[in-house]
């Protein structure tokens, strides 16, 4: 649940959501509009993708530790894979074996991981932790998110907001995207994404013109705003960018079959929307939103079948970007909310624990493993779960993301300087 | 806490004045016991003001004896308001004696009457009688009789006359009494309400002068799901007791007599040999199940829809709502839908009470099963069902060890609750409870500080203890019902009201709907409607004869609120997260096309309201549908758009465009920023 303080949340709705920081609410409605058509895509232009595993992936069962003695004492059966079948990287770690597509990806140079990766003191709640790494910290000290903050920061003059896009499913999107000024779009299919109310030219000229800033009225006598005018202001992004993403989502051809699963309907529409031009810098998506990487019982079924999934669905987003000839200038990053237990438990599963690795593909992407393998001695895990102790923090693969791939500081977003990440190329 | 204090003692005191007025009795108990809360107040007071050696017992001592008196003030309040009603009583039933006097008296002027003529015709035959034999006497006697008797009847007659008169004017000062003694109730009414809020520590109530429409619609759309102006001015005219009473006191009202529309407990037992079946046999069963389960889930959604729309109490089911968000959980990993239709009929059963559904969800199947509490057993423990017992279900996170000193611990979720909870799972077959002692962790646990060989039913008591589950309790229910913002002092506040009252909420819920808060600026349509309320609301503001309920179950999916299937255990992020770009023009899409399927009739609803002109037509619909008035410019346009309406007489022929037209404005009405919030 969303639980943003209250002066926070009174100045995001006052203040929030896109465009409006621009000349705050008096901005008049033709104004918004001409920014709402945005610059064009430039060729150049680098663009983010983040890849959300929700529910906290097992990395033990992702990125297998088949050289450590441990790791067969931990995993006895159930969530075990066997040597044979793991697909070694090198004497120590090896892909799960539905993840033939990712080892070929790090094979020619497009894919790198970075392992141990945490935060201190960590919080075992889905939701509190999927909070702090949407927030990138703790405290809810602020009511922007993480990529919002970034866009705030980066982007300070360029009131499009387009600039975020999320598209699928929303578990903790709609946080990390809301900025000062940029809120982001958040849509289904971008086929679907628009009004199916009116019937005629008439109608929805109509519904146009109701659907633009108004005045508050109760009996008479003017009120604040507050919701209504933040649902107003929704509602111009919504109906302004619908048209354009609908055209481009209608218009696209890949130049490869995607899978027909969550994450491959979800890459299939970015992959169009990045060949179409939209001026999104950061794109967002995640599989149905239902905390699926959350396996603490009979996990090897259900988790094999993500592995398949996301082996179909990545190396094929990123050979119709290339045959597209947009993958230079994009970079995937995956995040998930925490780790799983290092042992598993009498249930065929895994329960939430702390650090895991996170996985970055692309051309602009240093392949190989990189941070701190955790060790797995049991004198050295984390008594609670237990679980793997982390080394790098997370906001120093956010800081890294920024910086290196999108020339955003990171300092005024992230509150300090985290040491980066040496991920990108 | 001083600052309560202080409020109480001022109101207290200004609100006792009035009372002890009122009060002529010398020995009435509840004077006589105010009256020595009272003195024990001054006392008190004394003993801390004359620097008493021990301050903290004296500062005791004054605070029972306030809360002494503030109770006995809401009792004193409490027979005043008795007392008023008694005297309304009175009133009515004088009027009714004098209204049935009237009738009787008129009763008699009727018979009086025929009376009267029966004996002036025989008057009059005896007269014709001694006419033609004027030499009979017994004649001449006869016509003196009828003649006496006449004039008897005749008086009579007068007599019954005037008696109607005078028991007519008796019914004016009758009448007149029991106004009098209505108004007079509003007093007392008030003052109880104030009292009683104030004996419980909760907020301060409207006082029923402040009662109007906008108050009874807002009232009416966060208690329940909204209605038509009908309904409003209904509890316009009830003043606001009664109507939170009318709709908060649901059990008085009929239940809902609305059953599913197929059996849900219907599925076949999967047969031993099944298991040894060959793949494609076993894939063709898996499919059926699934299907089975999908069409259950189906009738389910379609049942609780027609009752969220058609009940009596529609309070009750917004509780259940509420609770099927807080004890989240989902058909879709349970592989059968019934356990689901039996957790509705749970948190129906025990909407009122906290204590009894905790206790109770704990033994649910369809939550055991969510969240794998059937895999926790002694030695091997899964934690699903610990953790979010504390986590989402009873204290909340915001009050675990991260946030505040004495919060739950990791370790009291993966090792105290957790192993209180094993052994705790349910009979597939059945769908029904089951302990199993052998597989129950009975050793010694610690949870929040208290250790014990705790079970099941004792670490829920102990959350049921710990302060931080009445607050993070209140805190929902007031982002459920008022705003989402809350005020930590309100909370502190009204979280003392919930724990009074044993964990009850209707009495929490009355003095919300009453306060002064839950009307002030900052709550009048400050709600964002949740994808439920906005379409069961839209049903019961128009008459949809054409709708149908399987309809609104894809609908409620388009906008991210599945009946039986939240998104997570964490249920839906309600509030601003209810908007989005791409859920916003869903809303607005599925909105449109409920009323566009459900065909109400525009014309008969405007010649019921006697409305001819079009911008009468254009408020009365924007009155209907929308809290907040539309800004100038925006109703110029709406009443373009719908053009002039022909004379009254071509509406029957032209029936068919005109309420097509109308329709067309009622969609861009439920399609506007303003139809999202309530």
């Amino acid at each position: 649940m969303s639980d943003i303080n209250f002066t926070t949340r009174r100045e995001f709705l006052t203040s929030g959501l896109g465009l409006v920081g621009v000349g705050a609410t008096a901005l008049p409605n033709y104004l918004i509009n001409s920014a709402m058509a945005g610059p064009k895509a430039q060729q150049d232009q680098r663009i983010l993708v983040i890849l959300q595993l929700d529910g906290g992936n097992d990395i033990m069962s992702t990125l297998v530790p088949h050289g450590h003695k441990e790791y067969y004492d931990y995993r006895k059966e159930a969530t075990r894979i066997d040597e044979k079948d793991v697909l070694k990287i090198d004497d120590e770690l090896g892909w799960h074996p539905n993840l033939g597509g990712w080892k070929k990806m790090m094979d020619e140079g497009l894919l790198g991981a970075v392992h141990g990766v945490g935060y201190p003191n960590p919080n075992f709640s889905h939701f509190e932790s999927t909070n702090i790494w949407m927030m990138g910290e703790r405290g809810r000290r602020n009511p922007y998110g993480w990529v919002g903050r970034a866009c705030d920061a980066g982007f300070p003059d360029n009131p499009d907001p387009k600039l975020t896009v999320a598209v699928g499913p929303n578990n903790g999107a709609a946080l990390a995207l809301r900025g000062k000024r940029h809120g982001g779009i958040i849509i289904d299919d971008p086929k679907s994404f628009g009004y199916g109310g009116a019937e005629n030219k008439q109608q929805s000229d109509l519904y146009r013109q109701l659907n633009k800033k108004g005045e508050k009225m109760m009996g008479g006598k003017k009120m604040a705003g507050g919701e209504l005018d933040w649902i107003t202001r929704t509602a111009v992004t919504a109906n302004e960018a619908s048209q354009e993403m609908g055209k481009m989502g209608a218009a696209y051809k890949p130049k490869v079959e995607y899978p027909d699963t969550g994450y491959g309907r979800n890459l299939r529409a970015i992959a169009g929307l990045i060949t179409g031009g939209l001026s999104t810098r950061i794109y967002w998506t995640a599989r149905s939103g239902r905390l699926e990487f959350d396996t603490h019982s009979n996990q090897k079924p259900k988790h094999d079948m993500l592995m398949k999934e996301l082996n179909d669905a990545v190396p094929a987003f990123f050979e119709d970007l290339k045959q597209q000839g947009q993958a230079d200038r994009v970079l995937m990053c995956s995040i998930s909310e925490f780790g799983r237990t290092a042992k598993e438990n009498g249930n065929r599963g895994t329960d939430h624990a702390a650090a895991s690795a996170q996985f970055l593909f692309g051309p602009g992407v240093k392949p190989g493993i990189h941070g701190k393998h955790p060790s797995l001695k049991a004198e050295d895990l984390l008594p609670t779960g237990p679980s793997l102790k982390y080394d790098t923090d997370f906001r120093s693969i956010y800081a890294t993301l920024m910086e290196k791939w999108m020339d955003i500081p990171s300092e005024p977003v992230l509150g300090k300087q985290w040491p980066l990440v040496d991920c990108i190329a | 806490m001083k600052q309560h204090i202080l409020s109480a003692t001022f109101f207290g005191t200004a609100l006792l004045l009035p009372c002890l007025t009122l009060g002529q009795t010398p020995d009435n108990p509840a004077k006589l016991a105010l009256k020595k809360a009272h003195n024990e107040l001054a006392s008190a007071n004394k003993s801390l003001g004359e620097q008493s050696p021990s301050k903290k017992e004296a500062q005791a001592k004054v605070s029972l004896a306030r809360k002494k008196l503030l109770a006995e003030t809401a009792w004193t309040a409490r027979q005043e308001l008795d007392k008023a009603e008694e005297a309304k009583k009175a009133a009515e039933k004088a009027l009714a004696a004098t209204t049935k006097k009237i009738k009787s008296t008129k009763d008699k002027v009727t018979s009086a009457t025929k009376a009267a003529e029966k004996a002036a015709a025989e008057k009059a035959s005896a007269t014709q009688a001694l006419e033609k034999s004027p030499k009979e006497q017994s004649l001449k006697k006869a016509l003196a009789e009828k003649s006496a008797a006449s004039e008897k009847s005749d008086k009579a007659l007068v007599a019954a006359i005037q008696a109607t008169g005078k028991a007519a004017a008796e019914k004016k000062p009758a009448e007149k009494l029991l106004a009098g003694k209505k108004a007079a109730l509003v007093a007392p009414l008030d003052a109880a309400a104030a009292a009683h809020a104030e004996a419980f520590g909760g907020l301060k109530p409207i006082s029923s002068k402040q009662w109007d429409y906008a108050k009874a619609r807002h009232l009416l759309f966060r208690a329940g799901f909204g209605g038509n102006p009908e309904e409003i001015e209904k509890l316009v005219k009830m003043g606001p007791h009664k109507a939170v009473d009318y709709l908060i006191e649901y059990h008085k009202q009929p239940r809902a007599s609305i059953e599913p529309d197929r059996d849900i407990y219907s599925w076949e037992r999967p047969l031993a040999y099944e298991k040894n079946l060959h793949k494609e046999a076993q894939d063709h069963l898996t499919r059926v199940d699934g299907k089975r389960n999908v069409d259950q889930h189906a009738s389910m959604v379609r049942w609780w829809v027609k009752r969220l729309i058609d009940t009596p109490r529609p309070a009750e089911e917004k509780l259940v709502l509420f609770w099927h968000d807080h004890f989240a959980s989902s058909y879709r990993a349970l592989g059968t839908a019934y356990p689901m239709y039996r957790q509705n009929q749970l948190l129906r059963l025990y909407a009122d009470n906290y204590e009894a559904l905790l206790h109770g969800i704990v033994q649910d199947p369809a939550m055991i099963k969510f969240l794998n509490n059937d895999d926790n057993v002694k030695g091997n423990n899964n934690e699903n069902l610990g953790r979010e017992l504390l986590e989402l279900f009873s204290l909340g996170e915001e009050n675990s060890s991260s946030h505040i000193p004495n919060g739950y611990t990791e370790e009291d979720v993966r090792n105290g609750n957790t192993r209180a909870m094993t052994g705790a799972t349910f009979d597939r077959d059945a769908s029904q409870y089951r302990f199993y002692h052998d597989k129950h962790d009975g050793a010694p646990k610690t949870l929040l500080g208290k250790k014990g060989n705790w079970g099941t039913h004792e670490a829920v008591d102990i959350m049921l203890e710990h302060p931080g589950t009445s607050r993070y309790l209140t805190k929902k229910l007031w982002q459920y019902y008022v705003y989402w913002e809350t005020d930590p002092k309100i909370i502190d506040q009204m979280a003392q009201v919930l724990k009074e009252n044993g964990y009850r909420i209707r009495p929490l819920l009355k003095n919300i709907f009453l306060s002064e808060e839950f009307y002030s600026d900052k709550a009048m349509s400050a709600h964002i409607k949740s994808p439920v309320e906005l379409l069961i609301g839209t049903a019961k503001i128009v008459d949809l004869p054409k709708l149908t309920h399987q309809n609104i179950r894809f609908l409620l999916a388009s906008m991210g609120q599945s009946l039986f299937d939240p998104p997570s255990v964490a249920g839906w992020a309600e509030g601003s997260d209810w908007i989005n770009t791409t859920l916003l023009l869903a809303r607005y899409t599925a909105t449109a096309n409920l009323v566009k399927e459900g065909k109400a009739d525009y014309i008969a609803l405007l010649k019921a309201k006697k409305i001819t002109k079009t911008e009468d037509a254009v408020d009365h619909l924007t009155k209907r549908f929308l809290l907040t008035d539309l800004s100038p410019d925006k109703r110029q346009q709406l009443i373009e758009f719908l053009g002039p309406l022909p004379p009254l007489s071509e509406w029957e022929s032209k029936k068919k465009q005109l309420n097509a037209k109308l329709q067309a404005l009622v969609v861009l009405l439920v399609s506007s920023p303003e139809y999202q919030v309530s």
